[in-house]
C-alpha cells in the first residue's frame, strides 16, 4: 500500500509539472512500435556428469536441447512535444526439453532431506525449482523522460543504467543486477540480461566544465529479487558444475530483507562524464546493494542471523563503489585505449570455514567446512577490493589475409579484481560451495575480433575469455548473418575449457575449482533466430 | 615515285578529313530542352549539340559507362546559374582576401568564414586543387545546421532490392558560421563541426548511433559510437573516417556532400581543368515516403527497384543542365580502399557542390561511381542553397549500388537548435 501511494504520488506529481511547464500533452504525438519474435535453440555439446537425486543415474544430456525459447519484445514509444513516454514488454516461454525435465526432477529430489525419496514418492508437477523462472512476462522498462531548461534532462521510472567501459565482466557497472539463468553471460545483447529498475536518472549539462552530472536514485520499489544478480542456484541449465539438478537455494534461501541490506532499502549514486584533452572519461559513486549473493551462515552470522532452519541464507549487504573510467585515441597507432578501476572498502566474502574451528572435544576441533562437508559457511568477511581494466580496441585490416570486406575489429582487455587487504588467514572462499580459496589477485583476458563479409551481411566474432589465475577458458565462436531487413540468424558455440572442475564425487571441501571451471562439461552449440519489426 | 605517291595520298586524306569533320558540325542537331538521351539513343546523338556543346564532350566516361550500358537516362535541360547566396557572398569578399594557403603545409590561416578561394587560377596555382578542397569543405555552403530526419541508404545488387537502413542525421558548424550573425565562430574555435548519425531502422539496427567530433586543425575526429543493445557508447578510432557505412557501398567519407573529410587527410589534390559538363538538378523534394514500412517500392517510389540494373530512377522533374565544372584529382591516404578520386565539382565560386565523383581502386581502375542530384531550397532562415536529394554510390566491379533518397523532414537551420544538442546525452535520448 505504500509502495503504490508513493507511486500514485509520483504519477500525479509529474502531471501537474508537465502542465506547469507548458508541455504540450494534447500535440500530436509522433509513434513508434517495433519488436521482434525470437527462438533460441541451445544444444548440448557435453554430458553433465552429475548424478540425478531422482533416479540415481547420470544426467548425461550430450546431443539434447538444453534451451528452445520462445521470446516476443514489444517496444513503444510516444513523443508528445519534448516528453517521451517508452515501454518495452517481453515475453518468454521455454519448451520443458527432456533434458530440462530431468534437472529438474533431479532439484526437486534434492529437496528432500535427510535424503531424497524414491522416484515414485516425489510430488508430481514440474516447476517446484527452476523451470518456471524461465518463463517471463515482463514490463521491462516503463519510464518518461523529458528536458528542464538547457541542463536538466530527467528519466523517470523502470529503465537500464549503465556505467563503465569494459566488456563481459562489470567493474563500475554496478546500478544493475543481471539475470544469468538462462543464458548465463554469454547473451552478446546484455540489455537483454539486465534487470531494468525503477530509478529517479536526471542528468545535469555542465558545459563549463565540459561535461555532465549524472545523479540517479533507486527508492526501493521493485520486486525484492529485482537489484540483485540472479545465479543459477536452484540446478537449472547454468548451475555449476556439480551443481546441476541439485536445489542449493531450497538449502540456503534468499532473505532480501536482511539487516545489513533490504532490497527495498534506497540506493543512489552519482556519475560525473566529461572530456579533458580529447580523453574521456568518468568519476562515480553508488552505494548500493552487493549484486552477487553471499551466504549468511548461523555458524558466523553477519549482522542478524539466518532465520532459514537449514542455517544458512542469501544476502546482499549493502556496499558503496568509487569508481573512474577514461577512454582515448592514439592517433600514431590507430588505437582506443579504455580503462577502468572502482574501489569497494567493504565487499563481502564467504570464508571457507576450513580454518574455524569450534571445541568439540579431545580429538581435535573440525572445522565448519569438514563439518558441514561445504565451503563458505564460516561466515562472511568484508574486504577492500579494487577492480581494474585496461582494454584497447584496434582495427585490424584483414582483407588480404581474410578476405574480409573491411577492417575488422580487435578488441582486448585485461581484468583484475585486487584484493588490496588480503590476508590468507582470512581463508576467503572464491566461491561459496567451493574450495578453492580467494586469491589476492584474479586476473582475467577477454579478447575479441570481429569481422565482416559479403557487405556486412556475414558477421563472425571470435571471443576468448581467459582465466589467468586459474588458466580456464572460454571460447566463443560465432556468426550473425543479416537476412534482408528483417531476418537475422546468429549461431555461436560456447566452448568451455576448464583446467580444473569439481566432479560428482569430488571430496566436498576440493580447492581447485574456480568460477570458470564451474562451466565444465557445459559446451553449447547455440541458434537464434529473430524476426525484427 | 612511291614516296611522292605517299605524300600526297597522305594530304588528300587530311583535307578529306578537315572537309568531312567541317560538314558533321554544320549539319550538328541542336537537341531541344527535355530531350532524353539514353543508352539506346547515345551513340545517334552523341555528336549532336546543347547549348552548343557537343553532348560526347559533356559527360564523363563513367557517365557514358552508366548510360550506355545500364539504363541511365538523361532528359536536357537549359543552363540556370544558381541563385546567389547574397550572405555567403558577402561574407566571402569580407573575410577572403585574409585567407592564407601555406604551400609547406597545404593548410590555411585566417579561415573566419565564406569561402576560403573564390577565385582559383587554374593554369598557374599548383595548389589550385587544394584550394578547391577547401572550398568544398569551410564554406558551409549546404548550411550551418543540417537536419536529415531520414537518410536511407537503399542496397541493391545484380538480384534486386537487397535491404535498407534509414538514419537521422544532423551537422552543427561551430566555424564558418553564417546565421549567428557577425559571430562566425561558436566555442573556442578548436572544434569545426559536431556531427550525430543515428540508425532508426530496421529495428535491428535501430539503436546505433555515432556522434562525432570534427576539429579545425585537421587532426582526426573523435568519434563514440552509442550500441543499444549494451546501453553504452564506445569510444572507437577516428582513423576509421573513409570505413564503408554498415552495408552500403559508400565510405564515410563521401556521406555527406560527397567529401566527409578535412583536406589535410588527404595526400594531395590537382585540379585538372574546367569544363562544361551535364550536372543533374530536380524540383523533386524528396525520393523516399519516410515511412518505416511497405514494400520497397513503396518507400522509395522514385527508385526503379523493379528494372534491372535496380540502381536507376525516375524523376520527370529532373534535368541535367550545362554547368561550368571544375575536374578535381583527390590522392587518399595510404590505405584508403581508392588510389585516386576525380570529383566533378560546380565551378560557381558560391556552390562549389561535388555532384560525380570517379573513385579508383587500388590498381587504378575505375571501380565506383558517385553521383548526386541537387534541388534548391531556401534555409529556414531565409538563404538559398542546395540539397543534395538522391545520391548514389555504383560499384562497377560487383555490380551492385547504395542510394541515399532523402526523405521528408529536412531543414537546413532549423530555429531553436544549439551545439547544446550536440553531444553524446543527445545521442542516447534520441536513441533510447
Amino acid at each position: 500500500m505504500r509502495s503504490f501511494q508513493k507511486k500514485n504520488s509520483l504519477l500525479c506529481g509529474i502531471g501537474v509539472f508537465l502542465t506547469t511547464f507548458n508541455t504540450n500533452l494534447f500535440a500530436a504525438p509522433e509513434y513508434e512500435f517495433l519488436g521482434y519474435v525470437r527462438q533460441h535453440v541451445a544444444v548440448k555439446l557435453q554430458d553433465s556428469p552429475e548424478i540425478s537425486a531422482a533416479t540415481g543415474k547420470k544426467i548425461n544430456g550430450k546431443g539434447k536441447l538444453s534451451m528452445s525459447r520462445t521470446t516476443v519484445r514489444l517496444e513503444g514509444h510516444a513523443t508528445f512535444d519534448d516528453v517521451k513516454f517508452v515501454g518495452i514488454f517481453r515475453s518468454d516461454r521455454e519448451r520443458r526439453t527432456s533434458y530440462l525435465k530431468d534437472l529438474e526432477k533431479s532439484a526437486v529430489a534434492s529437496s528432500f532431506t535427510p535424503s531424497p525419496p524414491a522416484p515414485a514418492a516425489i510430488p508430481a508437477g514440474l516447476g517446484d525449482a527452476f523451470l518456471d523462472e524461465y518463463d517471463n512476462d515482463e514490463l521491462r522498462e516503463a519510464y518518461v523522460s523529458f528536458d528542464l531548461g538547457d541542463r536538466y534532462t530527467f528519466r523517470l521510472g523502470k529503465q537500464q543504467i549503465v556505467w563503465g567501459e569494459t566488456d563481459v565482466l562489470r567493474i563500475t557497472d554496478v546500478v544493475m543486477g543481471y539475470d544469468t539463468r538462462w543464458r548465463s553471460i554469454l547473451e552478446s545483447e546484455n540489455e537483454e540480461l539486465r534487470k531494468p529498475l525503477i530509478m529517479a536518472n536526471v542528468t545535469i549539462g555542465l558545459p563549463e566544465l565540459n561535461g555532465s552530472l549524472q545523479l540517479v536514485f533507486r527508492p526501493g520499489w521493485d520486486d525484492d529479487e529485482a537489484p540483485i544478480n540472479n545465479v543459477d542456484l536452484e540446478g537449472g541449465r547454468w548451475a555449476g558444475q556439480p551443481g546441476k539438478g541439485t536445489d542449493a537455494l531450497f538449502r540456503a534461501p534468499y532473505n532480501f530483507d536482511h539487516s545489513s541490506g533490504d532490497t527495498k532499502d534506497a540506493n543512489y549514486g552519482l556519475r560525473f562524464s566529461g572530456e579533458y584533452n580529447q580523453i574521456g572519461y568518468s568519476l562515480m559513486y553508488y552505494r548500493g546493494l552487493t549484486l552477487d549473493p553471499v551466504v549468511n551462515s548461523a555458524f558466523n552470522p553477519f549482522g542478524d542471523a539466518p532465520t532459514a532452519p537449514g542455517g544458512a541464507e542469501v544476502i546482499f549487504p549493502m556496499t558503496e563503489t568509487y569508481g573512474f573510467t577514461f577512454n582515448a585515441y592514439a592517433t600514431p597507432i590507430d588505437t582506443v585505449f579504455r580503462g577502468e578501476f572502482a574501489y569497494s572498502p567493504n565487499t563481502p566474502y564467504n570464508i571457507r570455514g576450513f580454518a574455524t574451528t569450534f571445541p568439540v572435544g579431545p580429538f581435535g576441533p573440525p572445522s565448519i567446512a569438514a563439518l558441514t562437508g561445504t565451503s563458505g559457511l564460516g561466515g562472511i568477511k568484508e574486504k577492500s577490493t579494487l577492480k581494474s581494466m585496461i582494454g584497447i580496441d584496434k582495427n585490424l585490416s584483414l582483407q588480404g589475409l581474410l578476405g574480409t570486406g573491411r577492417d575488422s575489429l580487435w578488441t582486448s582487455q585485461i581484468f583484475d579484481q585486487w584484493i588490496t587487504n588480503w590476508d590468507e588467514d582470512d581463508d576467503l572462499a572464491d566461491l561459496f560451495g567451493y574450495g578453492a580459496p580467494k586469491k589476492e589477485h584474479w586476473t582475467v583476458l577477454t579478447t575479441v575480433l570481429a569481422m565482416n563479409y559479403d557487405y556486412d551481411t556475414i558477421n563472425p566474432s571470435l571471443t576468448l575469455v581467459y582465466d589467468l589465475s586459474n588458466k580456464d577458458v572460454i571460447f566463443v565462436p560465432g556468426v550473425d548473418f543479416v537476412l534482408g531487413d528483417s531476418w537475422r540468424l546468429k549461431i555461436d558455440a560456447n566452448i568451455m575449457l576448464s583446467a580444473s572442475s569439481k566432479e560428482p564425487g569430488d571430496s566436498p571441501l576440493e580447492t581447485d575449482t574456480n568460477l570458470f571451471g564451474t562451466f565444465a562439461n557445459n559446451s553449447q552449440l547455440n541458434f537464434r533466430l529473430s524476426y525484427y519489426f | 615515285m612511291f614516296k611522292i605517291n605517299l605524300k600526297v595520298s597522305r594530304l588528300c586524306r587530311l583535307i578529306l578529313g578537315i572537309a568531312l569533320s567541317a560538314s558533321l558540325n554544320l549539319s550538328a542537331v541542336e537537341l531541344e530542352e527535355g530531350f532524353v538521351i539514353n543508352g539506346a539513343n547515345y551513340e545517334s546523338v552523341k555528336n549532336q549539340t546543347f547549348e552548343g556543346h557537343v553532348i560526347d564532350s559533356m559527360f564523363s566516361d563513367a557517365y557514358k559507362i552508366l548510360i550506355k550500358d545500364y539504363g541511365m537516362t538523361v532528359r536536357l535541360g537549359h543552363s540556370d546559374p544558381w541563385t546567389r547566396p547574397e550572405q555567403l557572398i558577402a561574407i566571402s569578399e569580407k573575410y577572403a582576401p585574409n585567407v592564407k594557403f601555406i604551400n609547406e603545409t597545404n593548410k590555411i590561416e585566417n579561415f573566419v568564414a565564406g569561402v576560403p578561394f573564390p577565385s582559383l587560377d587554374i593554369e598557374n596555382d599548383p595548389k589550385a586543387g587544394w584550394k578547391l578542397a577547401y572550398n568544398i569543405v569551410y564554406s558551409g555552403f549546404l548550411g550551418d545546421v543540417l537536419s536529415w530526419p531520414t537518410l536511407d541508404f537503399v542496397m541493391v545488387s545484380q538480384e534486386g532490392y537487397e535491404r535498407s537502413i534509414t538514419y537521422s542525421f544532423s551537422l552543427y558548424q561551430m566555424l564558418g558560421r553564417r546565421s549567428s550573425g557577425d559571430n562566425h565562430i561558436e566555442g573556442n574555435g578548436e572544434i569545426r563541426s559536431l556531427t550525430k548519425l543515428i540508425a532508426t531502422s530496421p529495428a535491428d539496427v535501430r539503436g546505433v548511433g555515432s556522434f562525432a567530433t570534427r576539429y579545425a586543425d585537421g587532426r582526426l575526429d573523435d568519434v563514440y559510437v552509442y550500441i543499444r543493445a549494451v546501453r553504452r557508447f564506445r569510444r572507437v578510432s577516428g582513423g576509421s573516417w573513409y570505413d564503408p557505412v554498415q552495408g552500403s557501398d559508400f565510405l564515410l567519407d563521401q556521406t555527406s556532400n560527397a567529401f566527409n573529410a578535412d583536406p589535410i587527410w588527404y595526400k594531395d589534390f590537382r585540379l585538372l581543368e574546367k569544363r562544361i559538363m551535364l550536372s543533374p538538378e530536380t524540383t523533386t523534394a524528396y525520393y523516399a515516403s519516410g515511412e518505416s514500412s511497405g514494400s520497397p517500392q513503396e518507400k522509395y517510389p522514385k527508385l526503379d527497384l523493379d528494372t534491372p540494373p535496380y540502381w536507376n530512377y525516375t524523376d520527370e522533374n529532373e534535368y541535367w543542365r550545362p554547368r561550368e565544372i571544375y575536374v578535381l584529382e583527390a590522392i587518399p591516404p595510404k590505405g584508403h580502399p581508392n588510389s585516386r578520386r576525380i570529383v566533378y565539382v560546380d565551378a560557381d565560386p558560391y556552390m562549389p557542390l561535388p555532384f560525380a565523383v570517379d573513385n579508383y581502386d587500388r590498381a587504378g581502375n575505375l571501380w565506383t561511381v558517385y553521383s548526386n542530384t541537387a534541388q534548391r531550397v531556401t534555409t529556414a532562415d531565409g538563404h538559398p542553397t542546395v540539397n543534395p536529394v538522391i545520391a548514389r554510390m555504383v560499384d562497377l566491379k560487383s555490380l551492385r549500388a547504395t542510394l541515399l533518397p532523402s526523405g521528408p523532414g529536412r531543414v537546413v537551420n532549423p530555429p531553436g537548435v544549439t551545439a547544446q544538442d550536440f553531444n553524446l546525452e543527445s545521442v542516447r535520448k534520441l536513441i533510447e
